[in-house]
């Protein structure tokens, strides 16, 4: 009987350093550059006054906007989250509208690549037109220093955070396709920054800033 | 003994780091698609959304004066009525033609981003209004409308990558609530050929 104790203490404390190293891998907590000068820039808030809509599978710490919205449930899209929010540029541009819909990627691994997230934007600028994003985001450094850190460990939050989660599908970072208006065409990329001043068990405070540059 | 728990922390520790690369965290259900071949070539596919159950949320927006950008954002099944994916529809004015612009997302296969432009500015509910069905009315023969000018895809991911997409809108109506959004169909027709 002391055998088999011993076999598994040894498998639980190995297990356990497994796990630390897997929380504390370099390699999954890498962030991307931003890029320089981009042409476009968007700023959004994930907070419910500044949402026009959030919902998703009531599983993600993030609230549903507006309250009565469907939850996406059904075993297609369980695990996807669609937000629609007003986006605004940099002094002087047009205020644009934005909708985002992301799933969690089946990529996803936590030696090399990290929890990926597949995300998919709309953004229309009014009187200019419409341009499509498609990123690939490692959102595990967000999610450890939030999910697992706050809410599962228990700790203190160690913010404020900020994160460069854009990983590709492009080696410059997301592609960015141009798909009506003055955009019609238009080809480049894009990086996403997301800055995350507070933490108390939602991410209602995180705000993100989407670039864009034009190949 | 002491080996024992050796050979355990090492079981453990290898075990954990094995998992963490070969466990599939997120498998999307796999719908089979439901295509058929055209006459002329190519895939057709249609994915259906049904109003008002599929709807998620409207968004009107006008902070820029004269200009409203429509947003609208529904589920998207397939013709067998299984929920496979999401879209998003936007709808502005460039240049006094109407803009829109479709993004199907089906998690388990990919994304088609498409984009039509039209002369005509009337949307949906304008047509359907110019049709003779109110705010609160319904119909016992249900409205058949095809917008006019369809939709071709710009981006392409997953399974859908190389694959050029051509979408057609076909709106079945059956009443328009007293909010005066549409009860009925609305019928994504694709018609998908292998890019050249």
């Amino acid at each position: 009987m002391k055998y088999v104790l011993s076999l598994l203490a040894g498998l639980m404390l190995g297990a356990l350093a497994g796990l630390a190293l897997i929380l504390f891998n370099p390699l999954t907590l890498n962030q991307s550059d931003p890029l320089s000068n981009p042409e476009w820039v968007f700023n959004y808030s994930l907070a419910a006054e500044h949402t026009w809509l959030s919902t998703h599978d009531d599983r993600l710490e993030i609230p549903v906007v507006p309250r009565d919205a469907p939850l996406l449930w059904e075993n297609g899209v369980r695990g996807s989250l669609i937000s629609a929010m007003p986006l605004q540029g940099e002094s002087g541009s047009p205020p644009a509208a934005g909708t985002r819909i992301s799933f969690a990627s089946s990529e996803t691994e936590f030696l090399r690549s990290g929890l990926l997230v597949e995300d998919h934007w709309l953004i229309s600028v009014p009187d200019v037109g419409t341009l499509f994003v498609h990123a690939t985001s490692n959102q595990w450094p967000l999610l450890r220093d939030t999910l697992v850190r706050v809410n599962w460990l228990k700790r203190s939050w160690s913010g404020p955070g900020r994160y460069d989660p854009t990983r590709g599908p492009a080696n410059a970072g997301a592609e960015v396709s141009g798909l009506s208006g003055v955009f019609r065409g238009l080809r480049g990329h894009g990086h996403e920054r997301l800055s995350l001043e507070s933490y108390a068990g939602s991410l209602d405070p995180l705000t993100g800033q989407l670039t864009i540059k034009v190949d | 003994m002491k080996r024992l728990l050796q050979l355990g922390f090492v079981l453990g520790l290898v075990g954990t780091i094995v998992a963490a690369y070969f466990t599939p965290w997120f498998e999307h259900t796999r719908y089979r698609s439901l295509t058929s071949v055209v006459n002329n070539g190519g895939r057709l596919e249609q994915f259906v959304v049904q109003l008002p159950a599929d709807r998620i949320e409207s968004v009107a927006d006008s902070r820029t004066g004269d200009s409203t950008t429509r947003l609208s954002h529904f589920k998207l099944r397939d013709a067998e009525g299984n929920v496979i994916g999401l879209a998003a529809k936007h709808e502005l004015t460039v240049d006094s033609s109407m803009e829109s612009s479709w993004l199907l997302t089906i998690p388990s296969r990919g994304t088609i981003a498409l984009a039509a432009s039209s002369p005509n500015l009337d949307s949906i509910e304008s047509i359907v209004a110019a049709r003779g069905l109110a705010a609160g009315q319904s119909v016992d023969q249900a409205l058949s409308i095809d917008l006019p000018s369809p939709a071709n895809s710009v981006a392409t991911t997953g399974e859908f990558s190389d694959i050029e997409f051509e979408l057609v809108e076909t709106w079945v109506v059956t009443g328009v609530d007293d909010d005066g959004n549409i009860r009925g169909t609305l019928r994504l027709n694709t018609i998908g050929r292998q890019s050249t």
